[in-house]
């Protein structure tokens, strides 16, 4: 099947949405509602004015007299305000760590939406400093113990509307991020939403426990440099022998030697042992292409192993994720 | 795809002129036809709420992908809708003694449930003739990333025509 195929079987399907598209909203429909401001009339009559700055007179002179002969401060002092019940406040630079108050801590239940599966997720804070991530059974990876920070970058911003969809329901939900640059929402589901704005390289997010961070980070990708520090900082909880950390699901099967073809690998976590169930096959990781892809080439031998590097963090849906790896479709 | 008309004074306005139709037929190709307005809509107004559409460096990418974004959002509630429209699609196009050319409502439906992003990718490339680069620029992802969604599209049309 050539790409002609593929082209003429896509511009079918979307024919029926795109053969009667109406023009669109107009520009005057796009502008917020505005006030009329009623003009005046006619002039006020003039006692009006005359009451008018008699009062502001004597109001005036009242302050005057009050400020020069009581000892009230000369300076206001500003209302306390209670703890938000919503921390999205950027903690300062030593703070950082501290992610939760000390004391007890929150025991807030959280429901997150895959977005596009439909599926949830549920976590739970099980401690004053910490995030704990579960994957559903169904979801065919296994999870693996991981503390993660996620740099934000500066590349993200070049998708400003795209959804941090960081932890919902409820009303606690956190963000550790420049507070300023990102606020959130509860869109019409009760999940709480961020909208991203331009965040600033260094802004990021504190995961620990069972974690994994695809999910949250739907859109992000990660600058080369970044995922080199955060593979650094990731330590995997990893069975003894060490693998596997990621599962196929059905694992990925190549018939013969012939038939191997390039394996593109979009990572999806850094540091995954990807394993490879052909009966035959030794792999070596090359290097990035041009695109930041990973390729892997298999030769005929052994059973393949891969150690993969941090080369590209692009967090896809479930389904791609469970689609991890997959051959390069080289027919165009 | 727009093309800025040089010379002229650019506002929001014409700006949003400019980028009206390929917005819509983007957004349509996400949501359908009849949600394509309304998805604009909101898209448009959140946006002109923050910023000028002056200030950005291309208005038209910067709207499509908010267009993108908020269509995976607002996916789920435009399902039943767009399957109402897909049952009863039975769409040929050319000659339909032409079997590769005779399309089914099969076809459509298979489109239809691709995920958002992999039906961006179809529409960009395949219907917007837009090479995967541009492609990707426009939604502001990696040209890998737009190429493994056309695989993962791709390979859900295979499917469907090896089931047939």
């Amino acid at each position: 099947m050539n790409n002609d195929s593929y082209r003429r079987l896509a511009q079918a399907g979307l024919a029926p949405l795109l053969e009667d598209v109406p023009p669109g909203p107009e520009w005057e429909e796009l502008m917020p509602p505005t006030q009329a401001v009623p003009a005046l009339r006619r002039r006020p009559a003039a006692w009006v004015i005359g009451f008018g700055t008699a009062t502001v007179v004597l109001i005036v002179f009242g302050i005057a007299t009050l400020l020069s002969t009581s000892d009230l401060p000369s300076t206001l002092t500003t209302v306390a305000q209670g703890e938000p019940r919503v921390s999205s406040s950027l903690p300062t630079q030593d703070q950082q760590e501290r992610t939760w108050p000390a004391g007890d801590p929150p025991t807030v239940a959280f429901a997150v939406e895959l977005r596009g599966e439909g599926k949830e997720l549920n976590a739970v804070l099980p401690n004053g400093d910490a995030f704990a991530w579960r994957f559903p059974e169904d979801l065919p990876i296994e999870t693996a113990t991981a503390s993660i920070k996620a740099w934000i970058t500066e590349d993200n911003a070049n998708n400003p509307e795209s959804y941090d969809i960081v932890l919902a329901q409820g009303d606690v939900a956190t963000w550790f991020g420049n507070a300023d640059l990102v606020s959130g929402e509860l869109d019409h589901d009760g999940v709480y939403v961020y909208t991203r704005r331009d965040l600033p390289s260094g802004s990021y997010l504190v995961i620990t426990g069972d974690a994994w961070i695809g999910w949250i980070f739907s859109n992000y990708r990660i600058s080369d440099q970044d995922a080199e520090r955060l593979a650094n900082l990731i330590s995997i909880g990893a069975s003894s022998s060490g693998w596997p950390l990621l599962s196929l699901d059905p694992p990925l099967r190549l018939a013969a030697p012939s038939e191997f073809p390039p394996l593109a690998l979009d990572l999806w976590h850094p540091s995954f042992v990807v394993s490879l169930y052909p009966e035959g096959c030794i792999g070596s990781a090359s290097e990035g292409d041009a695109d930041g892809s990973y390729v892997v080439r298999c030769v005929e031998g052994g059973p393949l192993r891969v150690d993969v590097s941090v080369q590209q963090l692009d967090f896809g849906s479930a389904e791609e994720i469970a689609n991890g790896v997959e051959p390069v479709d080289s027919g165009g | 795809m727009c093309r800025f008309t040089s010379g002229e004074s650019v506002t929001d306005q014409s700006i949003y002129l400019d980028v009206r139709g390929p917005l819509m037929r983007f957004a349509a190709s996400l949501v359908g036809p009849d949600n394509a307005a309304d998805l604009v809509s909101e898209v448009l107004v959140a946006t002109l709420q923050r910023r000028s559409l002056m200030s950005l460096e291309n208005p038209q990418a910067y709207l499509m992908q908010a267009v993108l974004n908020r269509a995976r959002s607002a996916r789920r509630r435009m399902d039943k809708e767009l399957d109402a429209l897909y049952r009863y699609a039975t769409v040929s196009r050319g000659d339909e003694a032409n079997a590769d050319v005779l399309v089914r409502a099969d076809v459509v439906r298979t489109v239809a449930r691709l995920p958002v992003q992999q039906r961006a990718a179809i529409y960009l490339v395949y219907w917007a003739d837009l090479e995967p680069y541009e492609a990707a620029d426009l939604l502001g992802i990696r040209p890998a990333t737009l190429r493994r969604y056309l695989h993962l599209a791709r390979k859900k049309l295979r499917r469907y025509l090896n089931e047939q």
